[in-house]
């Protein structure tokens, strides 16, 4: 009797333990949401707005990871902290204390005081959702762009390459076959027609063929021709240093700088626009993203060292015009307008940069032939502009205002 | 054996006529001396004595060709600029040094407003601050996603002064470097216009 109703005790008990349990985690959980939980959605615009510059939930990188925040501290700390953190620090929290310390070198955190006590909490639940999600490698959460890259020339040689090969295996293959019918009917030569004979006779007379002037005439053309060719090119390539692509110092690539990541050429090379030479950037133009960019790469080792020490790097040096002919790149990048690849080529396809225009004096004055000057705007050309049009109905180009002079250029 | 002579001679000739320049050869120079200048030039150094083309300077650091110029120089261009109408204005910008935090200077842009100067300075943007700031001031360009910690100038930034953004330019500010050594005072000044107006989009 008392056995079977202690057994249904139990079994109740055990359901209304259950029970419990199950209400109580519910009852937790929405209070949980009560007290740190807003609109994740109205957060992230907020946390984007407002922390991104020096916050990331995964890492740290102005100021703190903010992935756990709300276990390490509540949220009645951290209302105010965003709101005032100078004032935190100064109450003597140690914790305040201690993350300005850690964190001296970026400075105090800006206070935010516009922001309501709401707008945190959304903050934070952003956060909270954010955690719980694997962190982006990339870093600001936007995809890698891609960079269109023009087709190698290698396929094509690969192709002319091929065909060649297949037409000698031809050219083989169907001498052997005629090879093989000659003897095969010179075995059966009594069964030939007498008309068909020759076939057995055609022998190609070599040594008169190699003997005849024509012959002689033929090859020696050809054998003078390629020498003096060979010869003419390789004079013609004296002070001429088109495709040259020495190896740096620091293997610094056009192609990801201004091709990926789309980085002015102004950027690092300040003087094109005001003076005459277009600059090799210094060591702290470089720190400006290498601060932050791969700031332990082996390979920008030389540029730290010349961070700190002011030596300067020494790039070998690819664009050298002699000393008889004065250029200015100012003169032609901001007067005239012309864009950095007209004679530098796709800077931006680069690896290594290498030398792409001959920089030679007939491609100089070709341009200046061909080139029409860009005169509007510029107070400079209206007179010019004014007597040439007296005098001419085509547009004034670089050679009608003494652009072939040879003063202009050799001084 | 005739043969073998042709065949030998032909392989030669093949080769002469083949042989191309590699791309770390230079080349010949006709009159090296004008290719590497004796007189001192900028961007180029030869630092071994005894080199025939020995062209450095021996009393700057490290021979340099080229220096900076010394402390608290002023440009004298600053002075006759269009733009400054008061002694005050244009020496603002030598006032202030990387130690005078940004909010604690207060300046008046000395150029002012105009459709141009904004279009002048769009352009400057463009140059200068876009791959991080990105084209509409967002801190999405190409380099600033990779980059880490660039602001919203609509948002964080948005209230940010005209002299903390010019003081922002010269000396950077948090993970930004100093930029002053690549845009001039004026064209800095043109930025800030034009950074106002992508903090009021």
């Amino acid at each position: 009797m008392f056995l079977n109703r202690y057994k249904t005790f139990k079994r109740l008990s055990l359901v209304t333990a259950l029970f419990l349990s199950f209400f109580a985690h519910f009852y937790a959980s929405a209070e949980d949401a009560k007290a740190a939980i807003g609109d994740p959605a109205k957060g992230k615009e907020l946390f984007d707005n407002n922390c991104a510059s020096c916050h990331n939930v995964h890492k740290v990188m102005v100021g703190p990871a903010l992935k756990g925040i709300l276990e390490r501290r509540k949220i009645e700390w951290i209302i105010p902290w965003v709101k005032n953190p100078a004032k935190v620090i100064a109450s003597g929290d140690p914790y305040a204390k201690k993350l300005a310390a850690d964190f001296q070198s970026a400075g105090v955190m800006t206070g935010f005081g516009a922001l309501k006590d709401d707008d945190i909490k959304n903050i934070m639940a952003y956060v909270k959702e954010e955690e719980t999600k694997t962190p982006d490698n990339g870093g600001g959460g936007g995809t890698t762009p891609k960079v269109e890259v023009k087709q190698d020339t290698t396929f094509v040689n690969w192709v002319l390459g091929g065909f060649i090969v297949v037409l000698l295996a031809m050219l083989v293959a169907l001498l052997s076959v005629m090879s093989i019918l000659r003897k095969y009917i010179a075995q059966n030569a009594a069964s030939l027609a007498e008309e068909d004979k020759y076939i057995l006779e055609d022998k190609t007379d070599w040594k008169t063929i190699t003997s005849s002037t024509g012959f002689r005439f033929t090859v020696a053309f050809l054998v003078i021709g390629l020498i003096g060719k060979t010869t003419l090119d390789s004079l013609v390539s004296i002070g001429m240093q088109q495709g040259y692509a020495p190896e740096q110092p620091i293997p610094f690539s056009h192609k990801l700088h201004a091709g990926k990541y789309k980085i002015d050429c102004n950027y690092c090379h300040t003087g094109v626009r005001i003076g005459k030479h277009a600059n090799i950037p210094s060591s702290n133009i470089c720190m400006n993203c290498h601060s932050q960019i791969k700031k332990d790469s082996p390979k920008l080792e030389k540029v730290r060292t010349a961070y700190k020490t002011g030596k300067p790097i020494e790039w070998v040096r690819v664009h050298n015009l002699p000393d008889l002919a004065y250029f200015n790149h100012s003169q032609h990048v901001k007067v005239a307008g012309l864009e950095c690849q007209k004679c530098h080529g796709p800077v931006q396809e680069m690896e290594v940069i290498q030398q792409y225009a001959p920089l030679t004096m007939g491609w100089c004055i070709n341009c200046h032939r061909e080139t029409v000057v860009k005169a509007e705007g510029n107070k400079y050309y209206d007179n010019l502009l004014k007597l040439h049009n007296q005098v001419s109905s085509d547009p004034m180009k670089v050679k009608d205002i003494g652009g072939l002079e040879c003063s202009k250029c050799h001084y | 054996m005739k043969i073998v002579k042709y065949t030998l001679l032909s392989i030669s000739f093949i080769g002469l006529v083949s042989c191309t320049k590699s791309v770390e050869d230079p080349g010949t120079e006709y009159a090296p001396a004008m290719y590497h200048s004796r007189a001192y030039e900028p961007l180029t150094q030869v630092t071994e004595e005894g080199n025939d083309y020995y062209n450095s300077n021996p009393n700057n650091p490290y021979k340099m060709n080229m220096r900076a110029l010394p402390k608290n120089t002023i440009k004298i261009s600053h002075f006759n600029a269009n733009y400054y109408k008061n002694p005050e204005a244009d020496l603002f910008f030598y006032k202030i040094s990387k130690d005078s935090t940004g909010a604690s200077v207060i300046a008046t842009n000395p150029i002012p407003k105009s459709e141009a100067v904004i279009a002048e300075g769009k352009e400057l943007y463009g140059r200068y601050c876009q791959h991080c700031h990105g084209e509409t001031g967002k801190g999405d360009g190409e380099v600033g996603k990779v980059f880490g910690g660039v602001p919203n100038y609509a948002g964080a930034a948005k209230d940010r002064s005209e002299s903390s953004i010019f003081y922002t330019i010269t000396y950077g500010r948090n993970r930004m470097g100093a930029h002053g050594s690549q845009i001039n005072v004026l064209d800095r000044w043109k930025i800030v216009h034009y950074v106002q107006t992508l903090q009021n989009q």
